[in-house]
């Protein structure tokens, strides 16, 4: 058969896009009826319509983002099997019973629990326990199906030792399936939070209505305050993923934090700052705008400084060029190699700014003024009072930004997650001999991951405006005749 | 607040401390590229810093077209700033995938070899061989190179294309992660430097390392050596020739001004701990021939194992009957990387003249040559399920000490 070609991009960027378009919806579908579930229940029992309101807004645009999820998945699969014959005829035998039996299963089981839990909203208002219920299953469901695909995404980066007569069990357990569940199972309800926080940041700038701008504005919080302040929690799960990665290999651990990823994780670093800045910008336009609040501003001010200072350190590289070691073409001409690197690199008494525990303190400091912030915000609350639908402007961009900065950190993350693999399709056991097996340049990474981003932009703005902007006005009538 | 008003103050203090943090890095010792950078991170505050004191309305003009400046202006920075931090060039790792592909595939081409035989023979087909059709040119493909042979006479030093080769190998395999050669390497000391390593280990011990990590270990590096941080499937992923290389490569490096760690073996305390292949001479001794498989001197070396000959040499008392080790730090036979990595003499030599600074006294007392080789044949079966197998002869130490 011959090999097929894709159009002016090429094979491997085909399906990076297709593939990483695919996690970003999954990502959002999986992560949002998280928190959906919870804000039910917390109206249900609080009597707060907001929350109900916010659990249904946000499942409409779920529902809608599902079909499109499918449509990727499926195209994915299709490009997979079309682009790499050999690999999709070496993957799918091996777990057939996950991705041929199992996968479909799951996805049928969730699309008919999403949809019930979407459709029967109205009908089973007066029943709500039971709602819920079904909207805990859809998670539950929604779970095994992303542990059914880790399996396959983890055991392509860390095979077991005897993949070749493993059983399929030892083929799923492989050595990091259990980080990556447990990694993206509280990722995805950061990316919710802040998919949450872009919804209402639209209807807010788009909305005349004071009542709707006071209720997207409070929407707007909530969304930035499950996804900051699971993002604090998602560092953890991160780091225990990477510790992983090292023990399964070190030099994959290697090659991911000082070798040719390196600058990824610069990038990393750079987008992590952003969005803590983003974050607590948010948080600072939410308490000045309450009464009172004047003798915060201060000490936020040295959290805004620690966090700059946080970033510092966490970016800080150990050397100013892209590998481990100088490569043919990087040395300036006229200049020795012990100049250069002499030049570039931290010295061996600062090496330790490099390491992991010095990225550590910074991160967890930079988290620590975080959660301080929203204490402030707590104590300002408890003296003053707060109006929603009045919050300065900028506060809504943040929130864009926020939802931008974590799409484009998950673009990131899931190409360092793959190139980890280096020239393999599965790590040390099947080779990628198609050519472009190369880590691509930081530079072509961060095009593709922007274009990503921005294909899912738009199709989250058109999901927004399809599920807000052509929704039936009457639906608002009945939730405040329901709870007033 | 007018603008200027919230950027005076602002300026004069960024101003100083971008001063201050510039002269203070290089104080501590900052290169100057590391202090431009952190002046960066300050000057990069200053708008941040303005942007907490400006007021802003809280109805939006245009909302959707700021929704999108927002995302393409974001877009474009990002796209920017992963354009301007270090690049590399793809065509040197292409390189060297192309060269770790080959190697791959033709450790491969045996088992794709034997499973196209098994797929034509299952759809009927005659296999031949390529020599039934015709004769193999003298000297081309195929010919085997023996490990430890270095591609040509054991005495002949290796040629400096070899050791180019191996050092092409070392960087291939990425061993600069963790070791360092030239102050090249790892920031994180997970591995021993290895300039001076040819004047510490013997090629054949290299190379016995290299696909055996646990053989030895080097001094400051316990706690790597224990947490088996080398990498060992280098058997299965290096070619023959490229650990030949390899170790002709680490071979070379003899610079005594680099303090590389002194390799012992395990168990060993620090006082017995001489240069790293010195075995007395009369100790070099190997196996009689057939020895390792004989059933009726594997049974023999059982019952002097067991205690059932003499009273006071119980060797299972501390490294299990079955060779679960009873005694912490005792050898654990079940391991065929440690078994494996002993030449007959150093096996021999540790029996008769035990590990000092250990509870492993010297048996050559109590214990004629022949019964320590008994021994030696039984204990071998532990490390393949209780089969009695050949003990491969191993490289050390090198032949031409013996």
């Amino acid at each position: 058969m011959p090999d097929i070609s894709f159009p002016l991009i090429g094979n491997r960027t085909a399906i990076w896009i297709v593939a990483q378009l695919h996690l970003n919806f999954a990502a959002f579908i999986l992560g949002a009826p998280i928190f959906i579930v919870i804000s039910e229940f917390l109206g249900w029992r609080n009597k707060d319509a907001r929350y109900e309101r916010l659990a249904h807004e946000m499942t409409k645009v779920t529902a809608v983002a599902y079909s499109l999820t499918a449509l990727m998945g499926g195209g994915f699969v299709f490009m997979l099997v079309g682009l790499y014959p050999d690999f999709a005829g070496f993957i799918f035998p091996r777990f057939f019973t996950l991705w041929v039996l199992l996968y479909p299963v799951l996805f049928i089981l969730e699309t008919l629990t999403l949809y019930t839990y979407w459709y029967s909203w109205d009908a089973l208002m007066d029943r709500k326990g039971l709602h819920i219920l079904i909207g805990v299953l859809l998670n539950i469901i929604g779970t095994l199906t992303m542990f059914n695909q880790n399996a396959i995404a983890s055991f392509m980066n860390t095979p077991p030792e005897n993949w070749q007569t493993a059983t399929l069990w030892e083929l799923v357990n492989n050595h990091t399936w259990w980080p990556l569940n447990l990694h993206r199972f509280i990722a995805n309800i950061v990316f919710g939070g802040f998919i949450t926080g872009l919804v209402a940041a639209y209807m807010y700038l788009t909305s005349k209505d004071p009542k709707e701008r006071a209720f997207y504005d409070w929407m707007g919080f909530i969304g930035n305050l499950i996804g900051t302040a699971t993002f604090i929690i998602l560092i953890a799960p991160g780091y225990i993923y990477g510790r992983e990665i090292y023990a399964y290999d070190a030099s994959l651990g290697i090659y991911m934090m000082s070798d040719r990823l390196s600058m990824f994780f610069e990038m990393q670093g750079i987008l992590v700052g952003l969005l803590f800045l983003a974050a607590n910008y948010y948080m600072w336009l939410s308490i000045r705008r309450v009464e009172g609040s004047e003798r915060f501003a201060l000490p936020m001010k040295l959290g805004f400084a620690l966090v700059f200072l946080g970033n510092a350190i966490w970016v800080t590289p150990r050397h100013f060029f892209a590998t481990m070691i100088l490569e043919p073409g990087m040395l300036p001409s006229g200049m020795t190699e012990e100049a250069f690197i002499a030049q570039m690199e931290l010295p061996a008494h600062l090496g330790f700014m490099a390491l992991m525990p010095s990225k550590n303190t910074a991160a967890a400091w930079t988290a620590l003024v975080t959660l301080i912030n929203y204490v402030f915000y707590r104590i300002a609350l408890r003296r003053g009072r707060i109006t929603w639908g009045e919050i300065e402007t900028p506060a809504q961009y943040a929130l864009i930004l926020l939802a931008f900065a974590a799409i484009w950190t998950m673009g990131l993350m899931g190409a360092v997650r793959s190139l980890i693999r280096k020239s393999f399709h599965v790590y040390n056991a099947i080779p990628d001999l198609s050519g472009e097996a190369f880590t691509p340049t930081l530079a072509q990474s961060t095009l593709i991951v922007t274009v990503v981003s921005l294909i899912f932009f738009l199709l989250i703005t058109l999901i927004i405006w399809l599920s807000h902007k052509l929704g039936k006005p009457e639906r608002k009538v009945v939730l405040q005749e329901v709870h007033g | 607040m007018t603008l200027w008003q919230n950027l005076r103050w602002k300026l004069v203090v960024t101003a100083v401390l971008a001063i201050v943090v510039y002269f203070v890095s290089g104080l501590i010792g900052f290169p100057t590229i590391f202090r431009f950078y952190f002046m960066g991170y300050v000057l990069i505050a200053l708008p941040f810093f303005v942007l907490l004191d400006l007021r802003f309305g809280t109805q939006a003009r245009h909302g959707g077209l700021a929704i999108l400046a927002v995302f393409l202006i974001a877009s474009a920075i990002l796209a920017l700033v992963g354009r301007l931090l270090p690049q590399y060039t793809p065509e040197v790792e292409q390189e060297k995938i192309a060269r770790i592909q080959r190697s791959f595939l033709d450790r491969q081409k045996p088992q794709r070899i034997e499973a196209l035989r098994q797929e034509a023979e299952a759809l009927g087909l005659v296999v031949v061989e390529p020599g039934q059709v015709a004769q193999a040119p003298a000297g081309g493909e195929g010919t085997a190179v023996a490990p430890g042979s270095g591609g040509g006479t054991e005495a002949a030093a290796p040629s400096p294309e070899l050791i180019e080769r191996g050092k092409v190998a070392y960087d291939d395999w990425e061993c600069y992660n963790c070791h360092k050669i030239g102050g090249k390497g790892g920031v994180k000391r997970r591995g021993p430097e290895l300039d001076n390593i040819g004047n510490l280990m013997s090629p054949d011990a290299i190379r016995i390392k290299i696909l055996h990590p646990t053989f030895s270990l080097s001094e400051g590096f316990e706690e790597e050596y224990d947490k088996v941080t080398m990498p060992d499937d280098y058997n299965e992923r290096l070619s023959d020739e490229e650990v030949t290389a390899l170790v002709a490569y680490l071979s070379s490096l003899t610079d005594t001004t680099v303090q590389t760690p002194k390799p012992f073996f395990p168990g060993t305390v620090k006082e017995d701990r001489g240069p790293f292949y010195e075995i007395p001479l009369e100790y070099q001794k190997t196996m009689p021939p057939g020895w390792w498989t004989d059933p009726k001197i594997i049974e023999e070396g059982k019952a002097i194992y067991e205690g059932q000959v003499y009273p006071d040499v119980v060797c299972a008392a501390c490294h299990g009957r079955d060779g679960v080790p009873i005694l912490t730090g005792a050898a654990d036979f079940r391991n065929p990387d440690l078994v494996e990595g002993w030449s007959d003499a150093f096996w021999y030599w540790r029996i008769a003249k035990g590990v000092p600074g250990t509870a492993m006294t010297a048996w050559e007392e109590k214990l004629t040559p022949e019964e320590i080789f008994k021994v030696m044949a039984y204990v071998n079966t532990f490390a393949y399920q209780g089969k009695p197998t050949d003990h491969h002869e191993m490289f050390y130490p090198p032949k031409a000490q013996r």
